[in-house]
């Protein structure tokens, strides 16, 4: 598995889109000829190219919408796609977060990026397997319960006849409409998913050399630190922008409504202007006494409600009562 | 007044600019130096994300000032400590444990760790709990950190 992008070739799919050759499995099987041409990655969620593509080498890349945040998700993606497909995990390229290149799976925040998002690119994963199939049965002259799937090659159970995933698709588009009911794996035929793998990231993370986001540097970048105001609903009501013009590298003040930061040439400029910046904030509602807190939250005022609309959504009988 | 210093980083002879010598030394290894092992996490060396060795010390480099540093001080970072090609034996240890969920704390973990392990050779697991104290982390993995650094102590 790699989750490392090759800044060239997403510039390929990003551009002419020459590379990627219009062909499609579902016009080859309803005797349409293929059609020649070209066409720029897509990203629409009802397609399989939106998720998947497969290279003449074999290589399955998973284009996924869901970034990894530090749960691990690309791998557990890779998983769910290699066993999906019957492919080795080595053989899964993953490209996430690219907003050109993947599909909008929605945020990224912890568990629905396999719930959710996982189980979209299964089941796209799952469409293109059984178009595979039925492309291969045609392919080698028999029936589609003849034949099994071993790391992405078909072969009759009958021996003799096989033919690769690469042999069928490599390099091509499935142009194909993601199919909701497309049949998946059993789950007691797993064999990938539900293991420990080890995960793809952990390595550059343990050694400096993964890349976070508060890693990014461009080139003339400046560098913003906000100030938090006193208290809750305190509003800012005079500033003094002049309070910090001796520390070198501020750029300026910002300040909007209740906003107020402080933009500097360098990281400690701007942390020493939001320590220094002379600001007025307006009295607010404090929050409660900390030595107070217990009996305050026991005499607070409740509600009773059945979390009914829980309940139905989540398919549960249970009904919660809050305090 | 704009000034420059000399430093040694990861066995490297290096001259930052210094608008403020008492810039901590963190801002430098990130902003100028382009390092991603030590971390900004609280800027107060309370948490740890930014720990550094000072001359085989574990120090909080986000309270460090340039100005108690010179170019004797040897400095190394988690990418002078390692890399995912040749590994310490702490970082492959926290490797093979797996023994993070996002990471961020990691460098300060291991940092902390490495320091640790180098002057205590069998460390009892509450020694290792003790020296970890102060290296806060928000995942939750500090069951397989201790584990990882059981792991490095007795490799």
């Amino acid at each position: 598995m790699n989750t490392h992008f090759i800044p060239s070739r997403r510039n390929v799919l990003l551009g002419s889109g020459a590379l990627v050759v219009s062909f499609s499995l579902a016009h080859s099987l309803g005797g349409a000829s293929a059609q020649d041409g070209s066409a720029a990655k897509t990203v629409a969620k009802d397609e399989v190219d939106a998720f998947l593509a497969i290279d003449a080498k074999g290589t399955v890349t998973v284009y996924s919408g869901k970034v990894d945040l530090g749960t691990g998700v690309p791998t557990a993606l890779a998983q769910m796609v290699a066993e999906e497909l019957d492919v080795p995990l080595g053989a899964i390229d993953m490209v996430t977060g690219d907003t050109a290149l993947t599909p909008d799976q929605g945020t990224t925040s912890g568990s629905f990026s396999i719930q959710n998002g996982g189980v979209q690119i299964r089941q796209a994963a799952a469409t293109a397997r059984n178009a595979l199939l039925t492309e291969a049965a045609q392919r080698l002259g028999v029936g589609k319960d003849d034949l099994i799937v071993v790391d992405g090659a078909f072969s009759s159970k009958s021996g003799g006849k096989s033919v690769t995933y690469a042999e069928l698709i490599g390099g091509k588009q499935f142009a194909l409409k993601l199919d909701p009911g497309a049949p998946t794996k059993s789950p007691v035929a797993f064999k990938i998913v539900g293991k420990s793998i080890a995960r793809d990231d952990i390595p550059d993370r343990m050694t400096g050399r993964f890349t976070y986001m508060q890693d990014f540097r461009v080139p003339g970048m400046l560098h913003g630190r906000t100030v938090h105001p006193p208290a809750i609903d305190a509003k800012l009501e005079n500033v003094d922008e002049d309070s910090v013009n001796t520390i070198p590298g501020i750029v300026k003040v910002v300040h909007q409504g209740n906003f107020l930061a402080v933009v500097a040439q360098n990281e400690w400029a701007a942390i020493k202007g939001a320590q220094q910046v002379k600001a007025t904030w307006s009295k607010a509602a404090i929050l409660p006494d900390q030595a107070k807190l217990w009996p305050r939250f026991l005499h607070a005022p409740t509600r009773r409600s059945n979390r009914l609309e829980f309940a139905a959504l989540h398919g549960t009988k249970r009904t919660c009562l809050t305090r | 007044m704009t000034t420059s210093q000399s430093l040694n980083v990861n066995d490297k002879a290096v001259v930052v600019r210094v608008d403020d010598p008492d810039m901590p030394l963190l801002y430098a290894l990130r902003n100028d130096l382009e390092l991603r092992g030590p971390r900004f996490g609280c800027g107060l060396g309370q948490c740890g994300a930014c720990t550094v060795h000072i001359d085989g010390v574990a120090v909080r480099s986000c309270i460090t000032p340039l100005s108690t540093l010179d170019a004797n001080n040897k400095i190394v970072t988690l990418e002078g400590l390692g890399s995912p090609e040749k590994p310490h034996p702490v970082q492959k240890a926290f490797i093979n444990a797996q023994a993070a969920q996002c990471g961020y704390c990691t460098n300060g973990m291991i940092m902390e760790s490495a320091a640790f392990l180098a002057k205590n050779r069998k460390p009892s697991e509450t020694d290792i709990k003790n020296a970890l104290a102060n290296n806060l982390c928000r995942c939750g993995t500090h069951a397989r950190i201790v584990m990882a650094v059981k792991n490095a102590a007795s490799a």
